[in-house]
């Protein structure tokens, strides 16, 4: 038992792998944990930024390990299927939210398994969208790791959003940028300097440029879901179409209180009776 | 129109049972990753056309 330990939920992108790189100066051993399940794709390109942040400040300060959350991310999403949708509707679409609540709820799992206090993510105020990154989410996710003696933190969630903009937008931008104006310097450089997770990484030396979030070189460092869209039709197109991003936030920490009540009651279960053993394996 | 698609998709979702709702949140992931790449594709083209109509030069696919 060690509170010199730290998991860091770890998907390979620019905020899990600064999340890394920022706590590994207040402890020994650094778990960066990966997860997978059906749909998650290059779940081997994490190895890249887990390995350059062991050359970086020792091999023997981290272990990267791959876990598999297909059965509790089954679970969390259809237990008491009819029940919960005639009480929150639409919100079981929340599936990338559902995903990170199996994700936390097995790293709850590994903690106990190996002793670890400390849990941490790269959660970003910027992606308030998603279900496990809104900050009344956030707490009630940080009262359930309460509940098992684990102090669970977010080192980068202050950190500025990196661009105004959806997706496509930002893409077109940089797109249109690179391609009229090849003999510019590039547009990372002229950018304003905000302080984002990719830019501190690149102060850091762990990234080549501010701005690698969404590019080919950040891509090919993390694992994919593109199961994400059919959460974005739920979201962009169905709830957000007639309804405002207030009355999101109220709906999905409503669904989301109910969830995490019942994982916290799962989790208690297996630790006390060793109940819903298969879950989580 | 596009919230009645959403609605249908999502209900069309709701009715699926896990491995099936992963499949079909799978195809339609790929589906709007397919016109990304159509949409990319064109604006390449486009692009290069205008960049070799501004400098003189001509496109490399015809004069």
């Amino acid at each position: 038992m060690t509170n010199r330990d730290v998991v860091v939920l770890f998907s390979g992108g620019t905020d899990s792998t600064l999340t890394a790189a920022l706590v590994q100066a207040d402890y020994r051993t650094v778990h960066l944990l990966t997860f997978d399940r059906l749909g998650f794709h290059g779940i081997g390109n994490t190895s890249l930024n887990a390995r350059m942040l062991a050359e970086r400040y020792g091999a023997d300060r981290f272990r990267h390990e791959t876990v598999h959350i297909g059965r509790l991310f089954k679970f969390i999403a259809y237990e008491r299927y009819l029940q919960n949708l005639r009480k929150h509707g639409f919100h079981l679409l929340s599936t990338c939210g559902l995903c990170k609540l199996a994700m936390h709820m097995r790293t709850i799992r590994y903690c106990l398994e190996h002793g670890v206090r400390h849990a941490t993510d790269g959660s970003n105020q910027g992606m308030s969208i998603f279900p496990a990154q809104m900050r009344p989410v956030l707490d009630e996710i940080r009262r359930m790791y309460d509940r098992f003696g684990i102090r669970y933190f977010t080192p980068v969630y202050e950190f500025d959003a990196p661009d105004e903009g959806d997706y496509l937008e930002q893409a077109n931008r940089r797109f249109l940028e690179a391609g009229l104006h090849a003999d510019r310097q590039p547009v990372e450089e002229v950018k304003e300097s905000k302080r984002t997770p990719g830019r501190v990484l690149y102060e850091m030396g762990l990234a080549p440029a501010p701005d690698v979030k969404g590019t080919p070189y950040d891509r090919k460092r993390q694992a994919r879901c593109f199961q994400l869209v059919l959460f974005n039709v739920f979201v962009l197109k169905w709830f957000l179409a007639a309804h405002s991003y207030e009355e999101y936030e109220r709906a999905t920490v409503r669904f989301f209180r109910d969830k995490i009540r019942r994982a916290t009651e799962v989790l208690e279960a297996n630790r006390q009776q060793g109940k819903y053993e298969k879950l989580f394996r | 129109m596009s919230r009645f698609i959403a609605f249908f998709t999502c209900c069309l979702a709701l009715l699926l049972p896990h491995r099936l709702r992963c499949w079909f949140a799978e195809g339609l992931g790929w589906l709007v990753q397919g016109a990304y790449f159509m949409y990319y594709g064109l604006l390449n083209r486009l692009l290069r056309e205008l960049r070799d109509g501004g400098t003189g030069e001509k496109g490399r696919n015809g004069p």
